[in-house]
């Protein structure tokens, strides 16, 4: 991990399908396999390459919560005809429970998400449209926090549209998140990602240019 | 590179107790939640507050602005997540203990010396130029390109790539050519790192040769471009250290020693377990065996470039095209098969 690539943050609620969103883009990026990073502990980084296929396989959760800790993935998005291209890392999170965890791992990746989210330059929001408790308390927040701390930096998406439920969710949560622009997708079938691709796009080309101090990583690709 | 992974299952499913502050935290007020400046994230950890209510409360933070931004370099708790992944792919690496406690002292000396800065206090200037001592395959190129990340990461330098230069990149032909094209790759590193290996080479025609008019240029630049260039000098050990015996100048420019030690049997046996997996390769008992006789053997017959990762590479990948000629006509192979180098695959090792 180079540390010199813009991030983009998933986050979400567990089961929301942010694992499999971060891997239908890659997948509708083009990519066949992608290289997963993952802290397994404090500063012990594992990576491994992946067929997409077999990631969804292994990391796509049935339970509420598969994704532990922070799982990051390069991602190259092409920019338009003539523009190049540019990397992005995509940093899927673990869930963020909807109320305090008895568990202090779960706790701790939930801080430890929390601090990425204030030093993220982009955020997807990935809600499972087909619940009917969504938009819950921890969703809502997001938003509004979105709307004050990363203006034109954030995606809402509503996910799992393909289910009849998802659709009836997607109604719902464009009615209790006025103001907020809401993008039906289905992680699973992998529509609604052109609409995610042309923001990502969009993010990309207005990134600024790696800062010349200051600590924080500013963007951009660097010369390699 | 590593191949453990978690995969789904086996995973404890969250216990959850809404709307209540769970066992096991004592009950009452927390100071932790009356103190004004307790970390929205530090009271989710500690199972205070659901995570809900820390973005309800990060949503007043104040934006990071450009001084906000180098605030943030606080203590190792804070550090940005980057300097993290990039100190944890350090950590990747077999062996090299030595130079991993050394990289860390640096990055931690301009970590305090970073915020010495911000308190108004007296702070050390950074001089980060280096001499990386070490036979060809010990993993030179390979740390300092992992430093220029971390000095991009922390802000010291805007790019942190490397530029990999030797002799014939810096030395011209003829009167001024020299002059020109150092200064040619000089500009290419700006913001990163300039690796200059065998950089005793620079040295090699005595007082009248052009590798003289290379190293003044370099020296010049070492001033012109103090903020914005890391120069690092690498090569084998005894020829750089007579090359700087001879150009004390030289040395004093140079704050920063790193010797690289060449692995020992074990630490090549886990490199190329290491260079396998990460190719989805393994090897069989027998070929285990028979790479860790024959790597022993090389480093018994004291060849000068025994203990080094290249060879090992080299080893490795010569296995993977000798496999491949074994397998390659039969009818049918399985996936076990696809995946295992045999000792004969080792052969002439
Ligand atoms: N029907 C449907 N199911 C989905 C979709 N996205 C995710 N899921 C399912 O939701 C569950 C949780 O997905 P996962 O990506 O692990 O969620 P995460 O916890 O947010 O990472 C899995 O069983 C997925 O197969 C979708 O678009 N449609
Ligand atoms: N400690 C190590 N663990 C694993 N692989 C290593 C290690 N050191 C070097 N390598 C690998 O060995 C090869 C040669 O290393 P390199 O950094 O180019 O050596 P040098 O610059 O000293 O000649 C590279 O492929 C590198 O990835
Ligand atoms: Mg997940
Ligand atoms: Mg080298």
């Amino acid at each position: 991990m180079s540390g010199r690539n813009p991030e983009c943050l998933v986050i979400g609620e567990p089961g929301a399908g942010k694992t499999l969103f971060t891997l239908a883009l890659a997948e509708w990026l083009g990519q066949t396999q992608l290289e997963l990073s993952q802290e397994v502990a404090a500063g012990r980084v594992v990576t491994r390459t992946w067929r997409t296929p077999e990631a969804k396989a292994a990391l796509v959760g049935q339970g509420p919560r598969t994704t532990r800790s922070l799982q990051w993935a390069t991602l190259s998005v092409p920019l338009g005809i003539g523009r190049g291209r540019k990397e992005l890392v995509v940093v899927d999170s673990a869930g963020l429970p909807s109320s305090v965890s008895a568990d202090p791992e779960f706790r701790a990746a939930s801080a430890e998400v929390l601090r990425q989210l204030r030093r993220a330059q982009m955020v997807v929001h990935v809600v499972d449209a087909s619940r009917v408790t969504a938009p819950g308390e921890l969703d809502r927040q997001l938003a509004a926090y979105a709307a004050d701390q990363k203006p034109g930096r954030y995606m809402l998406l509503a996910n799992k549209t393909d289910l009849p439920a998802g659709r009836a969710g997607l109604r719902r949560l464009r009615r209790a998140l006025p103001g907020v622009e809401v993008l039906a997708v289905s992680a699973l079938q992998g529509t609604g990602l052109q609409a995610v691709g042309r923001r990502l796009r969009r993010f990309l080309l207005e990134c600024p240019p790696p800062r010349q101090a200051g600590g924080r990583q500013g963007g951009g690709t660097g010369t390699r | 590179m590593l191949i453990e992974f978690p995969r789904s299952g086996g995973l404890r499913s969250p216990v959850r107790t809404p709307g209540r502050i769970p066992d096991g935290i004592p009950g009452g007020l927390s100071p932790a939640l009356c103190a004004p400046d307790a970390r929205p994230e530090d009271l989710v950890r500690r199972g205070l507050i659901a995570p809900s209510e820390a973005i309800a409360r990060m949503r007043g933070e104040p934006q990071p602005g450009p001084a906000e931004a180098a605030t943030q370099i606080r203590g190792p708790a804070d550090h940005d997540l980057n300097v993290r992944r990039i100190l944890a792919e350090l950590d990747e690496l077999i062996g090299l203990e030595r130079v991993k406690t050394v990289v860390r002292e640096i990055q931690a000396f301009i970590s305090i010396q970073q915020r010495r800065r911000l308190e108004g206090l007296a702070a050390e200037p950074l001089v980060l130029h280096m001499v990386f001592r070490g036979n060809p395959g010990t993993g030179k190129t390979t740390v300092a390109r992992i430093l220029g990340h971390v000095f991009q990461a922390m802000g010291v330098l805007s790019q942190g790539h490397l530029v990999e230069v030797e002799r014939a990149d810096l030395v011209g032909e003829y009167i001024g050519h020299t002059a020109q094209k150092t200064r040619e790759q000089l500009k290419r590193a700006e913001g990163g790192i300039l690796f200059i290996d065998e950089a005793y080479a620079l040295a090699r025609g005595g007082e009248k040769d052009f590798g003289k008019e290379a190293i003044d240029t370099l020296v010049k630049a070492m001033e012109d471009l103090k903020d914005r260039l890391v120069l690092v000098l690498a090569g084998y050990q005894h020829e750089m250290a007579r090359f700087l015996d001879a150009n004390p100048g030289l040395r004093s420019r140079f704050p920063i020693h790193i010797e690289f030690p060449d692995f020992a049997l074990d630490e090549l046996m886990a490199i190329a377990a290491k260079m396998l997996e990460h190719r989805d390769y393994q090897l069989s008992d027998r070929a285990a065996a028979a790479l860790r006789e024959g790597l022993d053997r090389k480093i018994r017959e004291g060849m000068r470039n025994a203990g080094n990762a290249r060879m090992v590479r080299n080893v490795i990948e010569a296995a993977l095209r000798r496999q491949a000629v074994r397998l390659v006509d039969r009818a049918e192979i399985s996936r076990q098969e696809l995946m295992t180098i045999e000792a004969e695959d080792l052969d002439g090792v």
